[in-house]
């Protein structure tokens, strides 16, 4: 049995999740070495600037560092960087990556999700979907010399890269398969708001339509077909069309995943059905919720690592995600979907249920949906507490 | 004893702050942070450094 300064823990996926997985662990107490490998070459960065900055004509782009190197270095994590794992093994404890075979006494995965991608689309030059830092500089090169750009998919990444071609004087078409962006998530109230977002700002919104095929030359994309009938000419696409959690590896590693969506079943401490694995992030299902918001990345990434490291907290968190269109600022706390009662004001939608308030829309509102964030979280403080 | 600095310059009043440390930081009603107590204690430091660490526009600064 080694001793605990010699205890290996190791991290899968080196983003938002894994990162704050090294940080709960040491913050817990962990004292051996740490390991964080990661599939991309750069430093451990984050996301919600890809969409946001990154695209921007304004600034030159450059790689959103996670953390500064010192505080990497006071966390004594070696970074693999470039590695990507192929494999997990839960009885021997080891991983199999693309760099050999690591082996762990306590492990976190955290490997995040994949963009999905339309199987007609794929390698015609000039398509894009926007995942990584390399996709954001792809998509930033093509918005440099694009007049005409569809994009497809009105949910908040597809809204993002919308309102940065905009911000370039780009003609844009937004395809949406759904009635409203976003109405899934916020209701058609709150979608007509959000819609006007894009027509205010001079979008072309196409909804309750998809992409039935792509006319490209030896330059690339050059016509998209609509399932309407209708042909738009394009100098490029982007697919924000949703992400898929990147767990293929552990297909045959006996930790269970959710047969439907592919993630990493978990229970509420973010432990898995293999012992010594937790997981945290886009593939956590923690008792058969995924969450792809940001803020719940940070937060499960910092309890999976607490728990590898001996800790027993519990994941729970007041839902969260903000988004900038135009110029907009958009936030959505709390619930949004199960509402049996919604209030709309100026900028401002709220959600209740049996005449609570449980969640909020905010356009250009961050006081009240700062307020209502404090109370949710308070309650949920209260709610563990008893 | 370290002290926060905030640039509300380029706060966009996303609350990642607040939602770990409420005693140091509150978004106000203009959407922005406002730092309730600017000395932090060391027995404080570590879990308000994990917040401001966690701001993503990087507005918040933790001087000494």
């Amino acid at each position: 049995m080694s001793s605990p300064h010699h205890r290996h823990l190791l991290v899968v996926g080196a983003g938002l999740a894994g990162i704050r997985a090294v940080e709960g662990a040491r913050a817990a107490g962990w004292a051996g070495p740490v390991t964080v490998v990661g599939d991309e070459p750069h430093a451990p960065y984050d996301r919600p600037p890809l969409s946001k900055a990154v695209l921007s004509a304004e600034e030159p782009p450059a790689v959103p560092a996670l953390r500064s190197s010192e505080v990497l270095e006071t966390l004594q994590v070696r970074h693999l960087s470039g590695v990507r794992a192929v494999a997990l093994d839960t009885e021997r404890r080891t991983v199999t990556t693309t760099a050999g075979e690591l082996g762990y006494d306590a492990l976190v995965v955290a490997t995040g999700s994949a963009a999905t991608t339309l199987p007609e689309l794929a390698g015609v030059r000039g398509v894009h979907v926007l995942r990584s830092y390399d996709d954001a500089l792809a998509v930033r090169e093509a918005l440099t010399r694009s007049q005409e750009v569809v994009i497809v998919g009105a949910g908040f990444i597809g809204s993002e890269i919308a309102s940065a071609a905009r911000a370039r004087g780009i003609d844009v078409t937004l395809v949406e398969a759904g009635g409203r962006p976003l109405e899934r998530a916020v209701g058609t109230g709150a979608a007509a708001r959000l819609m006007q977002l894009h027509t205010d700002a001079g979008v072309r919104l196409l909804t309750a339509t998809t992409v039935s095929g792509i006319r490209s030359t030896d330059l690339g994309v050059d016509k998209v077909e609509l399932s309407s009938g209708e042909t738009l000419a394009a100098d490029a696409v982007v697919l924000g069309i949703g992400a898929r959690p990147a767990t293929a590896w552990l297909r045959d590693s006996g930790v269970a995943l959710d047969p439907r969506t592919g993630g990493v079943l978990c229970d509420s401490r973010l432990a898995t059905s293999a012992p010594a694995v937790w997981s945290a992030g886009d593939i956590a299902c923690v008792d058969g919720v995924r969450s792809e918001h940001w803020t719940a990345a940070g937060e499960q990434g910092r309890v999976a690592g607490a728990n590898a490291a001996g800790a027993a907290e519990a994941f729970a968190s007041v839902p969260f995600a903000w988004s900038t269109w135009h110029g907009h600022r958009i936030q959505v706390v709390g619930e949004t979907t199960a509402a049996d009662e919604e209030d709309h004001g100026d900028g401002f939608v709220l959600y209740r249920r049996e005449g609570s308030a449980v969640g909020a829309l905010g356009i250009d509102s961050p006081g009240p949906v700062a307020r209502l964030r404090r109370a949710l979280n308070a309650q949920l403080a209260g709610a563990g507490a008893s | 004893m370290s002290a926060i600095e905030a640039d509300k310059t380029v706060c966009e009043g996303i609350g990642m702050c607040e939602a770990q440390a409420d005693d140091y930081f509150q978004v106000g009603d203009d959407g922005l942070v406002d730092v309730l107590t600017d000395e932090v204690p060391d027995p404080d430091r570590g879990y308000v450094k994990a917040a401001i660490d966690s701001c993503p526009v990087s507005a918040l600064r933790l001087l000494g």
